[in-house]
């Protein structure tokens, strides 16, 4: 897995360059448009799951385990333990749409403010930031998440713990860069011949111009989030059955991929297209602010 | 037949909005062994030319119609290889930053190498000879050293050289530069400037010479076009153009410009209104239209109007120019009653140092600097990279903080004390105006919000009406729309954003305002109007202005008192009057030298400073200027540091050279008879 | 630059001690597990008091921490073998040696039996597997970024982001659905067993393509971009308009300064192909060292968990080294 050794460098390069209506200008991107649609396509299915005419998702139903593939009452077929596929895949996405994003945007708060800390006040503060951060950083990322679940057992909260500790290192070090480079600015001394204390000016005119670069990093990070939650899923390491989560659900299935390849194809499909669509949208908002 | 001829070029380039013709119609002939300067301001497509000369357009831009003919070659309608057997061999480039023109991971032998050894005609050890001696050529002492560094150990006006060099390897007949010293010193400036009429007198090359500089432009060229909006307006030989401008761009562009012998209370800058259309939107009869005082109806707005013959050798692009009123004398100026303010000593540096430790040396960035500015007066400070004049202004300001010395500013000691231990009303009454207009304004906020801040920081008005009220008042005051407000910076011009950076300064109503280099980063044509600007609050509110600058010409326009700095030390100081003719600094005197004039009947005597400047990391115990000094005495230079001679009470001289022999110093401007 | 080095090997020393002690801390935060784990799930509790005591596991975490390093270094014999216990846990090279990471209670055999071999495996499959990325991620890369904003381009740049959107297992199960069941032309599973009936090499192919696919695609892009962004510089422009053959331009000005930036990148794929391939390796049964990891972390075999963070933690801080000193040699700015 590549979540933190695999940085953005796009979004270090775009520094001191905000474009405030990036997401106004969204629409002339053709990626950034086909990636949206394909995210927004998951998260209205998963917000309108429960009042959608599917078979209940843990549902076992003994009489589909004889013939595994699309019937008319099962769609996309069944899984092993003969739960109807289409629903699991649309509560699926739920799972997922819930945690990623909370985990994404916990982790740039807790990055945003070491990175704000450190490119601020430099000298023992960012040596003790950057060190920290060096450290968690050289962990290979897949080995960190195993020990930290492993450890602490694995629940929604803690693949967010995990997640935070994970990726708030990285975006810290974009976070500092840019504001290192903005506190060279002259908009920032002339905060300081009004007398303005560092709070100010860390929060109102340093924070506001990192968004550019970090909106693309926060696309980029979501689909990097979604990727190690249903590879967690995949080792036995994401939310305990029966709850449907994609990556367990191919886990499930992969013993079965000779006789009834479509148990794990599209579980996987899902989670391709989900990954895709923010990969896609973080690619097109990287050429529109490079375009300025 | 002419070495180039250009016929009614027009190129093109394609954006995300659609096509737009970055220069829509373009003539122009250059002979063989002659110079040519092009002016313009930013925005007029001059370097879109030289790189449509070479061919190098990148992606997005076409020559759509036109000719390029150079040596009786079409270089539009030339293949790839034929481009690529003239470029670097026949014509050349000079680039306008040579920090980025230079391969950084590649030696500077490598790089000049490689021009004669990609034009096939010598061996490795033959091109290693011909690096050498044009390297010699440009005044790069030790080519063999210098041909093993990489670039970033030179300096800049080393690294310049460097670039001329290899552009003059092949010896081209045609060499093309593109603000060749902007961004560098005056004095490397001018001896650049030297260099390139002394190669061009010795190897009979064609020079292209763009700038925005008239000054630096009347040194070199004789012959000048001035360009606008994608479209060259007019064209003279260099003296004609000056004494007589035909095209009311040019007319106004010289009336911007401080000339030698006015200062601002006898012939204010006339600056031009509007400002300048972006690429393509201009309109295709004449791009001056929207800013011209002489736009008739149904002349000027009707078919393109084409070079038009108007005297000998003199082309001008004006439909009405035989009509156009000779021009007015400036009219009295609304700063007309300019009293010198009062006597009463605002800020009082008294060996004021600012040392900064580097590992285990010092850094002397000031050093026991001695200066005062009196109410309601400009004292302008002057001085090239490393001076310390920045440093000083920060420190003055409380950005920085003095490490020695005493700084009185209204009567409160600040030395030491930067602005966070300094009273609030103090701040409020010590602004800054920063250098560039690009970085002076936060681009997430609108402009109007840092106006209504420092009003409610500094507790000038509460309540969100009367807050809105003073910020309009403030905006009207630097002649800015009140809807202007709400825009961002980004939708600004550099101007605008400067303008808003004065309200900005002046909305806490300071008595002290401290300018360093406020329109250095403008073009021309509105450097003028926010000078008058600043003229002008400065007068109206009685505000002690220290304006910092590099700009000599323009220091004597709008100074009552200047200070002159060198490697962290003040070397003269006195009345603008006085420094302007002898008994001068030595270093004055070469500053003054340097200074390039935009009127070629002018002439300066030449004085040539030897070398860089030197590092404030080791700087000499005796005079700072002792080892560039042309008028060293000898030892006494080198071992003691200079006394204060007084010239009159307010004019002081630090050199060991007694006065009178300064005195009898050749004045260094002179106006031809 | 001999200072720079040995600066930096020394703080590598000290980050490598801080996040050794982490680990710990995170592994042996309750150690009653400790105990619990070495014997198993089915032993009576009175056992697990018992060596609960003999193990002094009641001691503060930092003596325990020093306790583990002296172990490592060979500096005092690993209580977990001593016979007294009555464990039989036998190491053959003694009690007491330099690199003495314990005994693993999951494999039942001391950890160097265990480590290192698995290690082989995955330096194996990382070896073949960086051999394919290199040379088709950096003339991908390449390509596409001198032609910057062309058919080429937008073509790879589409292609490497479908690529890395594709999870690796995910990318497993796909090529195993393809060319193993569809096709029946390569072995599911990959345990390097040459008596399977597969020969290696074809056990290796789809695991070394699985990360291959993945990872081309991130390097690529890393590449191209900055290829495209050194076309757009200064420089390159002045090499062309001194009149260069296109191909000096790019090879001698373009290149040089275009993989300066990559250079980290790609070293720092060492470091994600020893650690991060667990997936890999457990989609396709490979005997490799993530495996190992992941099977340890479930377990709860502390000494060989704390092994093996180590090991990795040294290799990505070893690659972190060896590209920051690669960077200066690259870059004369940087030398200063």
């Amino acid at each position: 897995m590549s979540v933190a050794t695999n940085e953005p460098i796009s979004a270090i390069e775009s520094a001191g360059k905000p474009a405030p209506n990036l997401l106004r200008r969204l629409p002339t991107s053709r990626v950034a448009m086909v990636g949206l649609a394909l995210v927004l396509f998951w998260v209205i299915l998963a917000l309108l799951a429960p009042v959608l005419p599917l078979q209940p998702p843990n549902a076992q139903d003994y009489l589909a385990m004889a013939h595994t593939g699309s019937s008319a009452k099962h769609w996309l077929g069944v899984d092993p333990l003969g739960r109807d596929l289409l629903s699991r895949v649309v509560w699926g996405a739920r799972t997922v749409l819930a945690v990623a994003p909370v985990a994404v945007l916990a982790a740039y708060t807790v990055g945003a403010a070491m990175g704000l800390l450190a490119g601020y006040y430099r000298g023992w503060v960012d040596v003790a930031i950057s060190r920290a951060s060096d450290v968690i950083l050289s962990f290979p990322v897949i080995v960190l998440y195993v020990i930290i679940i492993a450890n602490i057992g694995p629940s929604a909260l803690n693949i967010v713990v995990a997640v935070v500790l994970a990726s708030a290192p990285g975006i810290s070090r974009i976070v500092r860069g840019l504001v290192m480079s903005l506190t060279h600015q002259e908009f920032v001394a002339a905060a300081y011949l009004r007398q303005e204390s560092d709070v100010f000016v860390m929060l109102v005119e340093l924070l506001p111009n990192c968004r550019g670069p970090l909106i693309t990093d926060f696309c980029l990070r979501l689909g990097y989030t979604t990727i190690t939650i249903g590879t967690l899923g995949f080792l036995g390491l994401g939310l305990p059955p029966p709850n449907p989560d994609w990556g367990g659900m191919v886990k499930q299935a992969t013993s079965m991929i000779t006789v009834f390849p479509h148990m794990a194809l599209y579980p996987t499909a899902a989670l391709v297209s989900l990954i895709l669509g923010f990969n896609l949208l973080a690619d097109g908002l990287t050429e529109l602010s490079q375009a300025d | 037949m002419p070495l180039l001829s250009i016929r009614d070029l027009r190129v093109e380039y394609t954006t995300m909005r659609g096509t737009v013709a970055a220069i829509p119609e373009f003539s122009l002939e250059i002979n063989e062994g002659e110079s040519f300067g092009l002016v313009g301001e930013s925005g007029c497509g001059k370097s879109t030319l030289i790189f449509a000369i070479m061919g190098y357009m990148g992606r997005n831009g076409a020559i759509t119609r036109g000719s390029i003919t150079f040596e009786g070659k079409d270089l539009v309608r030339a293949s790839a290889e034929e481009l690529r057997r003239i470029r670097g061999s026949r014509i050349a480039i000079v680039y306008q930053e040579p920090a980025t023109a230079l391969n950084p991971s590649m030696t500077v032998g490598r790089q000049l190498m490689e021009v004669p050894l990609a034009h096939g005609r010598s061996s490795t050890a033959e091109a290693r000879r011909q690096a050498e001696r044009v390297l010699l050529d440009v005044h790069l002492p030790d080519p063999d050293s210098v041909m093993r560094r990489y670039p970033h150990q030179l300096s800049g006006g080393q690294k310049q050289r460097v670039v001329i060099a290899m552009a003059l390897l092949a010896n081209p007949a045609l060499l093309l530069l593109d603000e060749p010293t902007t961004g560098l010193d005056v004095t490397v400036e001018a001896a650049v400037l030297d260099l390139l009429n002394e190669l061009r007198a010795k190897y009979g090359t064609a020079l292209f010479y763009i700038s925005h500089n008239l000054g630096v432009i009347a040194q070199v060229c004789e012959r000048i076009g001035v360009m606008y909006a994608g479209k060259l307006v007019e064209d003279a030989a260099a003296a004609s153009l000056f004494a007589a401008p035909r095209h009311p761009y040019t007319r106004g562009l010289l009336a911007s410009l401080p000339r030698p012998g006015a200062d601002k209370r006898t012939s204010p800058l006339v600056p031009i209104p509007g400002v300048v259309p972006a690429a393509g939107r201009a309109p295709e009869s004449c791009g001056f239209l929207s800013r011209c005082a002489h736009a008739v109806n149904g002349v000027c707005d009707g078919d393109a109007v084409p070079l038009l013959i108007a005297g000998p050798n003199h082309l001008v692009r004006c439909a009405r120019w035989s009509d156009l009123p000779a021009p007015p004398r400036p009219a009295a100026p609304a700063i007309a009653n300019i009293e010198l303010g009062g006597e009463e000593i605002v800020m009082e540096a008294h060996e004021v140092s600012r040392v900064f430790p580097v590992g285990r040396r010092r850094l002397l960035a000031n050093d026991r600097l001695t200066l005062a500015a009196r109410r309601g007066r400009v004292l302008a400070i002057v001085g090239e990279s490393g001076s310390g004049k920045s440093t000083f202004a920060k420190v003055l300001a409380g950005l920085d903080a003095a490490t020695g010395g005493s700084l009185r500013v209204l009567g409160t000691e600040v030395a030491g004390k930067p602005v966070r231990r300094r009273p609030a009303d103090l701040v409020a009454a010590v602004q800054m105006v920063f250098q560039h207009p690009d970085g002076t304004l936060n681009p997430s906020h609108p402009v109007g919000w840092p106006l209504a801040r420092s009003l409610r920081k500094f507790g000038i008005v509460k309540g969100k009406r009367a807050t809105e009220e003073r910020v309009i008042r403030l905006l009207d005051m630097v002649r800015l729309p009140p809807s202007l407000r709400h825009a961002l910076p980004r939708q600004l011009s550099g101007g605008q954003k400067q303008r808003i950076a004065i309200a900005r300064a002046f909305a806490g109503n300071p008595e002290l305002l401290v300018a360093d280099e406020p329109v250095s980063a403008l073009d021309v044509s509105v450097q003028a109007a926010v000078i008058n600007l600043l003229l002008r609050i400065q007068q109206e509110n009685r505000t002690t202005l220290v304006f910092i600058s590099h700009d000599l010409g323009l220091v004597r326009y709008l100074a009552d008192e200047v200070v002159v700095m060198y490697l962290g030390q003040v070397m003269e100081s006195g009345p603008v009057a006085a420094l302007f003719h002898p008994p001068y600094h030595p270093y004055t005197e070469a500053l003054l030298s340097a200074a390039p004039v935009p009127d070629p009947t002018v002439k300066t005597v030449r004085i040539r400073l030897e070398g860089e400047i030197p590092s404030p990391l080791a700087v000499p115990p005796g005079c700072r200027f002792a080892t560039r000094c042309p008028r060293k005495l000898g030892a006494v230079c080198d071992e003691t540091p200079p006394p204060m001679r007084a010239v009159t009470e307010t004019h002081v001289i630090h050199c060991h050279i007694p006065i009178e022999d300064l005195r009898r110093v050749e004045p260094v401007l002179q106006r031809e008879s | 630059m001999i200072r720079y080095i040995l600066r930096r090997a020394l703080e590598m020393l000290a980050t490598l001690i801080v996040a050794s002690f982490l680990v710990f801390v995170v592994c042996e935060f309750s150690p009653g597990n400790v105990a619990r784990k070495t014997l198993g799930a089915f032993a009576l509790q009175e056992q697990v008091d018992l060596l609960y005591k003999k193990l002094h596991l009641n001691d503060p975490l930092m003596v325990r921490y020093v306790r583990w390093v002296g172990v490592l270094t060979g500096l005092e014999a690993d209580p977990l073998q001593d016979p007294a216990l009555g464990l039989d846990f036998k190491d053959p090279r003694g009690a007491r040696y330099f690199g003495n990471f314990g005994y693993s209670t999951l494999y039942k055999a001391p950890v160097n039996d265990v480590l290192w071999d698995r290690l082989g495996n995955t330096a194996l499959l990382a070896g073949l597997a960086f051999a394919v990325i290199i040379p088709l991620s950096l003339v991908l890369g390449v390509l596409a970024g001198m032609r910057a904003g062309s058919v080429l381009d937008r073509s790879l740049s589409t292609l490497s982001i479908v690529m890395t959107s594709i999870p690796e297992f995910a990318l497993g199960v796909l090529l195993v659905a393809v060319f193993v069941v569809a096709l029946g032309w390569l072995p599911g599973t990959s345990p390097l067993d040459p008596t399977s009936g597969w020969s290696l090499v074809s056990q290796l192919v789809l695991p070394v393509a699985v990360l291959a696919i993945y990872d081309s695609g991130y390097v690529a892009r890393m590449v191209r971009t900055s290829m495209a962004e050194v076309m757009a510089k200064p420089y390159v422009r002045t090499a062309v308009l001194k009149g260069l053959p296109h191909r000096q331009v790019i090879l001698r000005h373009a290149l040089r300064n275009a993989m300066i930036a990559p250079f980290t990148v790609i070293l720092l794929q060492i470091n994600w192909l020893i650690g991060g391939v667990v997936v890999t390796e457990l989609v396709f049964a490979y005997p490799g060292f993530g495996r190992m990891l992941l099977e340890a972390s479930l377990f709860g075999d502390v000494s060989l968990i704390e092994a093996a963070t180590l090991i990795a933690l040294f290799v990505a801080t070893a690659t972190q080294l060896l590209s920051d000193i690669g960077y200066r040699v690259l870059d004369p700015q940087a030398r200063r």
